[in-house]
């Protein structure tokens, strides 16, 4: 029987990860370089599932290590006499680290970056010209338990990132597969089948994994980094392909009582070639040729039964069919990128990078409160290290606290008091070591066997993903406490000591996730509800503003923000709905937090909609015989908005059904007159079909906003607003 | 009362009573906010986390006055 199949993955792991820092621990004794625990230290952090991301996140380890080295040289060079002045510039530097990890693939390089600098800057004493050679062993430290766990990870057991790449890739295409043919049967948009669901929920976290599977397999495997640049451009096309593929989705929900057979003819062609499509994709990916190339399926809709439609069916049938045109360049792009990939294609593919807004991500207000917690954690760290006498272990508080706090900046959501447990394990499990095992061990070999035993222990309790933190905590305590070193001094105080201060560094962070921004799950989520609504509210009034007369500087300013707003806030708020406590839920729950999220997002795809519907050329005589209605609809629009900004619970169902009933009536009416008194030649033009498309992208806005309204009313807000310990 | 302060010890180690009285302070106050919770009287507050630090220092202080006078 092969060991594949005697050990399990959680076993393998754990014994990998006890294998490389006994590894680390015994080359450092051996060369006696200080500081022993710096090595343990890179593996604890650094080890993950494929070598391939452990070696990225390794690299990302070492070169933070030398920018924060760099910069902490630089600023004791600077102010070496001068505490404050050294404080204020530690600061600038650390609190731009911090601001950098939110939303950045790489933010591990710009957290061990902040880190290093008040680690190098105290670790070095009262003496500055022990910093330099504090960094030249914190280096060599990091570099050793890279190495270390290099080795270990690349020679046992190995698990190559590619593969593990490939196969997130063939699961993502197999769901989009599934998820096509599942949209085109004639059970189209019934959410409440659990199927789709789960393939929705699947894709969404398998996209989510790829960014970072990437970054490993571009390390790990040098066919990936040759076409690394294919390799981007095809998970930016799976990234639209999931948006659109949603679009689609709640698209098709309301053209469910037209016969889309009859009105798209080509329908039958296009669903069977896009299921070949995938297939064809899919075969690529196994290493196979494919059997032949996409093949045009024009979705051509049938005039004469289009005129027969109500005009909002109309609308929604030409919104459906754009995005059924959008899915089909997307897989026919997925298509040439993955025969680019493997070689099957001559044809050169342009590469496409995702474009993230600049203006947005750099002024995000949740990234600032990020930082304004983490500053809030360090200088209160810092204050109670300089002004309150006896305080223990002043270094390790104040490096400590800071770390943790950038740590909070990628995961806000995660609760201080989860930490906890592993922390107090791993300070309990390393103390008892060093204090009752360490001092009858005369050998290496030896302590090699207790090092052993304790990492395998910790890891293999901490084995799922969702307990990173803990694992990682846990090793990282019981190697301060054991303090590894070739002559072992041994104090029942430090081991005290550290565990006195440790509930100081929690009580620092409590205080810094409460001051001066709340970041309980229930008052983030309120905040970012509101945010989502201001944004609708003023990107509903940015929809008068007329073509000819371009808006001011400042007023594109707001929109660019406000449309990042739109297009950020519900993936945020999902992560936040599923981090509230059940004394926040109340009467609900978490599925129907969910379900009020996804009305959300499908709120602000609607709203993305109308946004870009509006922008093309408009018919004249649509536009000036409906106008008072389309303005009375965009102030209703607006004023929903603004007050659900405020009062989201105020969101009535039935008032917002009936009105839209009663908007939709009248404005259909009003089109017939329109169309009857025209010439039938000039009805056909691009433009009135534009206009017949904004219409129905504000009926699709409008019902978003009543679906809000019907999942809000299972919403305990009531419970979500009440102010609690 | 005692004007010469004295310590608490466990086997060789020395500590201050009003250690374990803010310890001890500290816990009473997190079970009292438990329960408010549970009761759903934390709402009249208008600020709790300030009342949990609040709560805590009063414990404290009762328990250094009448359970481990310092």
């Amino acid at each position: 029987m092969s060991d594949q199949r005697v050990l399990s993955d959680r076993v393998k792991t754990a014994i990998k990860t006890a294998l490389a820092t006994v590894l680390a621990y015994g080359v450092a004794l051996s060369m006696d370089w200080g500081h022993a625990y710096w090595a343990a230290f890179a593996v604890a952090f650094c080890t993950l599932s494929t070598a391939g991301e452990s070696l990225n996140k390794g690299l990302l380890r070492l070169s933070g290590t030398l920018l924060g080295s760099l910069a902490a040289v630089t600023l004791i060079a600077l102010f070496p006499q001068d505490r404050w002045l050294f404080l204020i510039g530690m600061t600038i530097f650390t609190g731009f680290c911090a601001y950098m990890m939110p939303g950045n693939s790489r933010w591990y390089f710009w957290h061990v970056a902040g880190l290093s600098v008040p680690l190098i800057a105290l670790a070095g004493g009262a003496n500055p010209l022990n910093d330099f050679q504090t960094i030249i062993t914190r280096s060599e430290e990091t570099a050793l338990g890279f190495l270390s766990y290099s080795l270990v990870w690349l020679l046992i057991w190995p698990t190559s990132s590619r593969e593990a790449l490939e196969d997130a890739v063939r699961q993502l295409v197999a769901a989009h597969r599934q998820l096509a043919a599942h949209y085109l049967t004639p059970t189209i948009g019934e959410t409440h089948d659990a199927g789709p669901a789960a393939l929705r929920r699947q894709t969404t976290q398998v996209l989510a994994r790829l960014g970072g599977l990437l970054d490993g397999a571009e390390i790990d495997s040098y066919e990936v980094w040759e076409a690394r640049h294919a390799w981007r451009s095809l998970i930016h096309r799976l990234s639209q392909l999931t948006s659109t593929s949603e679009r689609w989705r709640q698209s098709s929900a309301e053209v469910r009582e037209v016969d889309r057979q009859r009105l798209i003819p080509e329908l039958t062609t296009f669903a069977s070639e896009l299921d070949r499509r995938f297939a064809e994709i899919g075969r690529m990916l196994e290493g196979g040729p494919p059997e032949r190339g996409p093949i045009s399926a024009p979705l051509n809709l049938d005039d004469n039964e289009m005129a027969s439609l109500s005009p909002f069916h109309r609308a929604a049938l030409l919104l459906y069919r754009s995005h059924l045109q959008e899915i089909d360049k997307l897989t026919r792009d997925l298509f040439e990128t993955v025969a680019d990939i493997r070689n099957l294609t001559r044809a050169k593919i342009e590469p496409t990078r995702e474009a993230i807004p600049l203006l947005p991500w750099a002024l995000d207000p949740e990234r600032l409160a990020s930082v304004a917690r983490w500053f809030t954690g360090l200088w209160l760290a810092w204050l109670i290290a300089i002004y309150v006498p006896d305080i223990p272990d002043t270094v390790e508080f104040i490096v400590v606290t800071n770390s943790l706090s950038m740590a909070l900046c990628v995961m806000p959501q995660l609760p201080i008091a989860r930490t906890f447990l592993p922390v107090a394990f791993g300070i309990a499990l390393g103390g008892a070591l060093y204090i009752l095992e360490m001092p009858h061990l005369a050998s290496f070999a030896g302590l090699a066997v207790v090092i052993f035993a304790a990492v395998f222990l910790i890891c293999y309790l901490n084995h799922r993903p969702t307990q990173a933190v803990g694992k990682v905590a846990g090793l990282a305590l019981l190697a301060m406490v054991m303090g590894v070193a070739n002559e072992q001094e041994y104090s029942f105080l430090s081991v005290i000591n550290l565990a006195a201060v440790l509930p100081l560094i929690f009580a620092v962070l409590a205080v810094a996730t409460y001051f001066p921004v709340s970041f309980r799950a229930e008052h983030v989520f309120l905040r970012l509800l509101g945010r989502f609504f201001r944004a609708c509210a003023y990107l509903a009034s940015s929809l008068q503003w007329d073509p000819a007369n371009p808006p001011t500087r400042w007023q594109r300013l707001r929109r660019v923000l406000h449309l990042g707003d739109l297009a950020s806030v519900p993936g945020k708020l999902a992560i936040w709905a599923s981090a509230l406590p059940a004394a926040a839920l109340g009467q609900s729950t978490t599925g129907q937090m969910q379900a009020l999220v996804e009305s959300l997002q499908a709120l602000a795809y609607r709203m993305q909609d109308l946004i870009e519907i509006r922008a093309t050329p408009q018919s004249q005589v649509l536009a000036r015989e409906l106008l008072s209605q389309v303005r009375a609809w965009r102030l209703g629009l607006q004023d929903i908005f603004c007050n659900l900004s405020q009062h989201p619970e105020a969101a009535d169902f039935a008032d917002f059904r009936s009105r839209l009933d009663a908007m939709l009536e009248r404005l259909e009416e009003q089109i017939e007159k329109t169309v009857a008194g025209e010439d039938p030649a000039g009805i056909a033009t691009r433009e009135n079909e534009n206009s017949i498309r904004l219409l129905g992208a504000y009926r699709g806005v409008s019902e978003e906003l009543v679906n809000f309204a019907r999942q809000s009313g299972g919403i305990d807000w009531a419970r979500l607003r009440e102010t609690r310990f | 009362m005692h004007l010469i302060p004295h310590e608490l010890y466990v086997g060789e180690v020395f500590f201050s009573p009003m250690l374990l009285n803010a310890a001890l302070g500290l816990v009473a106050a997190t079970i009292t906010a438990r329960l408010l919770n549970r009761f759903r009287v934390s709402r009249y507050f208008y600020y709790p986390s300030l009342v949990l630090i609040a709560l805590t220092v009063i414990y404290s202080g009762l328990f250094s006055i009448f359970l481990i006078p310092g």
